[in-house]
């Protein structure tokens, strides 16, 4: 086991890479009642086509999410039942590139162990219960048609990334599930749930050695079966065009706009960390409350408290997503594409606000650390590799205002933004 | 530990080494009758939130925020029953773990102390501008609601069910009462807040108590704030009616079907635990009547759920299902009732259930506002709502008491928002 020590912040991460391949990390926090464990797969919805034995195989979309429904299910027993004996709550998600299965308990600790890696790893799909869950999964998709704030991100998406597997809904659509059979759901549990391609993290109260020895047992029995698959780029060689813009009626009230920013630069593992503290910092001094720019938007009513913004950093792509309600969408695309565009020279003078706000920045990543599930989903192998929110800190310390200039001007460019609207429809 | 900063203003000290922050919350409690007062501390807590003499603008406010190291501050108003708690929200990071941060707990108290204390105001109402884009937001916001179909459907039940025109409009209050709420009334409404209302403030962290003391000093309280106990005031009842239906139609995908029961048990109550315990074996928990009949077994609703209100001593049922099928829903839905009436339920679910409950509540001791708001409902209620106490309870309750809660579920509301798409079949 390699050890991690954070002395100042009084925390020790182990990790350990088994020899099966499975990546295990561990942060014991023993003043907490509760442990929360994450067994995450490297494949999310984009990953429905690949190579296996030198053949393109395409499935439909949704598959990633299906099978996530489906692996709880087992023959004689369903694994949320195994979880709640225990005492404990059981979940899964699915993004765009990952599956995530975990628990959160604060009794029976090993046995939510074992039982969590016992059912990601014996999978059991039959066609009686894959028909079943076409009707749940079809309820769950069209919630998601009802949801304005979620048609309005894939309304982005399809102008962000066009003729890319993103511009798919996550859990697919209700005629793509249909076809989904348990033959395909073994090809793509074989070819993406092998050890090699999972991570396994625990934080919280737990006996350190013992919970090791347990999944080292564990893990002995389990070997990475050789499936050849390639992954096949989501951009055959570098992404297309944007589309600049769309529209969309829905029953609501309010207008929606969301607007993004497409990154096309490619990061190395150890710069993402980096990356991405600089562009929440950057954002913050553009749009968070501290910003001149955001407080007169904000007075003059073109956007309100429901104005918000997230980073999506992933390995083979990145965006910035804005997305707020507004009676007046043109006056508010208008103000955020000149924020954006000025970026540079607005920051340049706000040299005392930069400290400011680096204060804030590691004020918020430690007391992101009261939350043992914050720390877990947080951590991601592939793309941090083993840092965890506190290593954030440094990284803060380390920037520079320059930094931010650079950032600012490298990616805030007018070819790289698109916007998408969804409006009330009209009175007949 | 408790201790009284001055008469009607109650401090709440709990003594915690677990997290990387110190907490404070300070609560401005009264009973509330009108409905009108919804609105009104809904929009104060926005105004609180938003400026002060010194701090005139968000813009300010973050900037001191960071200078205090990302201190995080907000308001709430919340309705706990015939209460109303207007909240102020506040967390800092402890000084051990920054470089040359001192006197941290001064400056926040000081802080909070411009901000409940010295709004912005200009002869005697606050500053017209703040007042008017508050107002203008919260009234969006509230007419937004809508726009989630879940939270309409829930408005819409309540509004429904209610004979208290405050049970009806709970948390925010009317669009309408917003529309009419003045300057010079809110203004009124903070100055009856700071002088009449019951004062608690808790605070955990790693603390020295004469410090805390000290810092609390600041705080500028001159009134004549409540002393007496809501205890017996808090929870709200109403008499059993006959059963209100509604229907509405709106062209969405997926229909929700809300039901309302009252269930007369409230959290003073000795069968309180057992029907927090009905209510998970119901609909509270994946492993209930409902998630595994509803959702799971007829693969009928996305979602279906009961959340039991002890403050106003009813079971609410949300579901979201297709149109067409809810006869079949509203029938599947009782006959989960009658089988826990009957006692149709073994012991090993129960079993399963108690540890959930339990685990829910090991839990929550590990999230640092669920801890501040636990001691407040704790304090007002006059009973012990200890994370220790809340599990040897629900350790104690039988099937026995189970089923005798069951039974005293009485159906009174039903809204269904049905989802007709215009895709030309219609």
């Amino acid at each position: 086991m390699e050890t991690i020590k954070y002395q100042k912040f009084n925390e020790t991460l182990f990790t350990e890479r088994l020899s099966n391949g499975l990546q295990v990390n561990l942060l014991p926090r023993p003043e907490f009642h509760q442990t929360y464990g994450i067994l995450t797969a490297r494949y999310g919805s984009i990953d429905n086509k690949f190579i296996r034995d030198g053949k393109l195989q395409h499935y439909p979309n949704g598959i990633a999410h299906f099978l996530e429904h489906k692996l709880f299910e087992k023959e004689d027993h369903d694994a949320f039942d195994e979880f709640a004996k225990y005492g404990a709550d059981s979940n899964a998600f699915t993004s765009f590139t990952r599956t995530s299965y975990l628990f959160s308990t604060s009794q029976n600790i090993a046995q939510c162990v074992s039982s969590l890696l016992d059912f990601v790893q014996h999978p059991f799909f039959s066609t009686a219960t894959v028909e079943k869950e076409k009707g749940i999964i079809a309820q769950e998709i069209k919630m998601y048609e009802d949801d304005a704030s979620w048609q309005l991100l894939f309304g982005v998406m399809q102008n962000l990334y066009p003729q890319t597997a993103l511009t798919a809904d996550i859990a697919g659509s209700v005629s793509s599930i249909q076809q989904i059979t348990p033959e395909m759901l073994y090809e793509n549990y074989h070819a993406f749930y092998q050890p090699g391609n999972m991570s396994l993290m625990l934080v919280g109260n737990f006996d350190l050695e013992k919970i090791m020895n347990l999944i080292r047992k564990s893990q002995a029995e389990i070997q990475s079966k050789p499936v050849q698959i390639k992954r096949v780029p989501l951009f055959e060689k570098k992404p297309l065009p944007l589309i600049k813009t769309g529209t969309k009626r829905m029953n609501i009230m309010r207008p929606k706009l969301g607007i993004a920013v497409r990154g096309d630069c490619q990061l190395d593992v150890n710069e993402r960390m980096q990356y991405k503290v600089a562009l929440q910092l950057l954002l913050e001094m553009l749009f968070g409350e501290s910003s001149s720019d955001f407080q007169y938007l904000y007075d003059a009513g073109i956007i309100d408290n429901s104005f918000g913004y997230e980073i999506q950093l992933e390995e083979d792509f990145h965006f910035v997503y804005f997305s707020m309600d507004t009676a007046k969408v043109q006056e508010a695309n208008d103000a955020i594409r000149e924020i954006l565009l000025n970026a540079g020279s607005k920051i340049k003078q706000q040299e005392k606000i930069f400290e400011l706000m680096k204060r804030e920045f590691i004020g918020r990543y430690l007391k992101g650390m009261n939350s043992n599930e914050n720390i877990a989903d947080q951590f991601d192998q592939w793309l941090f590799g083993n840092q965890i929110i506190l290593d954030a800190i440094s990284a803060i310390q380390n920037l520079s205002i320059d930094d931010l200039i650079k950032l600012a001007e490298q990616l805030f460019k007018a070819e790289q933004i698109t916007e998408f609207q969804i409006l009330p429809k009209e009175q007949k | 530990m408790k201790f009284e900063l001055f008469p009607g203003v109650q401090v709440n000290f709990i003594k915690n080494q677990q997290f990387k922050s110190v907490q404070m919350m300070i609560s401005f409690i009264k009973k509330i009758t009108d409905k009108k007062e919804l609105a009104k501390r809904t929009l104060l807590a926005s105004v609180l939130e938003a400026s002060s003499a010194k701090y005139p603008n968000q813009h300010a406010i973050t900037l001191k925020l960071a200078e205090l190291y990302g201190a995080t501050f907000g308001t709430t108003a919340e309705v706990e029953g015939n209460l109303s708690l207007l909240n102020f929200v506040y967390s800092f990071v402890e000084p051990k773990y920054l470089d040359n941060a001192t006197d941290l707990l001064e400056n926040s108290v000081a802080f909070l102390n411009q901000i409940i204390f010295h709004p912005k105001m200009q002869h005697q109402l606050f500053d017209e501008n703040v007042f008017e884009r508050q107002k203008a937001n919260l009234m969006t916001y509230i007419k937004g609601i809508q726009d989630n179909k879940q939270s309409e459907a829930l408005l819409k039940i309540q509004e429904l069910y209610f004979e208290n025109e405050v049970q009806k409009h709970t948390p925010y209050g009317s669009a309408v009462d917003f529309e009419q709420v003045t300057n010079g009334e809110l203004s009124k409404a903070y100055q009856e807040m700071l002088q009449t209302d019951q004062v608690q403030i808790t605070v955990m962290g790693d603390l020295k108590l004469n410090e805390l003391k000290q810092a609390l000093q600041q705080l500028e309280f001159n009134g004549q704030n409540l002393t007496q106990s809501f205890a017996t005031q808090l929870c709200y009842h109403q008499s059993e009616t006959a059963v209100r239906r509604q229907e509405l139609i709106e062209p969405i995908q997926q229909s929700k079907l809300d039901l309302i029961y009252q269930l007369p048990i409230d959290a003073q109550d000795d069968d309180f635990f057992a029907a927090v315990v009905f209510n998970a074996l119901l609909g509270g928990s994946a492993q209930s009547k409902l998630f595994k009949n509803v959702r799971e077994k007829a693969s009928l609703a996305y979602y279906a759920e009961s959340s039991y209100s002890a403050l106003r001593s009813i079971v609410l049922i949300q579901t979201g299902i297709q149109s067409n099928r809810k006869q079949e829903a509203m029938e599947l839905i009782q006959a989960q009732v009658e089988k826990l009436k009957t006692g149709e339920f073994t012991t090993a679910e129960l079993k399963k259930i108690k540890i959930e409950l339990i685990n829910e509540r090991l839990q929550m001791q590990d999230n640092p506002m669920n801890l501040l708001e636990q001691q407040v409902l704790s304090n007002l209620l006059e009973t012990d709502l200890s994370f220790e106490y809340q599990c040897q309870a629900i350790q104690k309750v039988t099937k026995e008491k189970v089923i005798k809660v069951a039974n005293q579920m009485k159906f009174q509301a039903e809204f269904f928002l049905k989802g007709e798409v215009d895709d030309g079949n219609n």
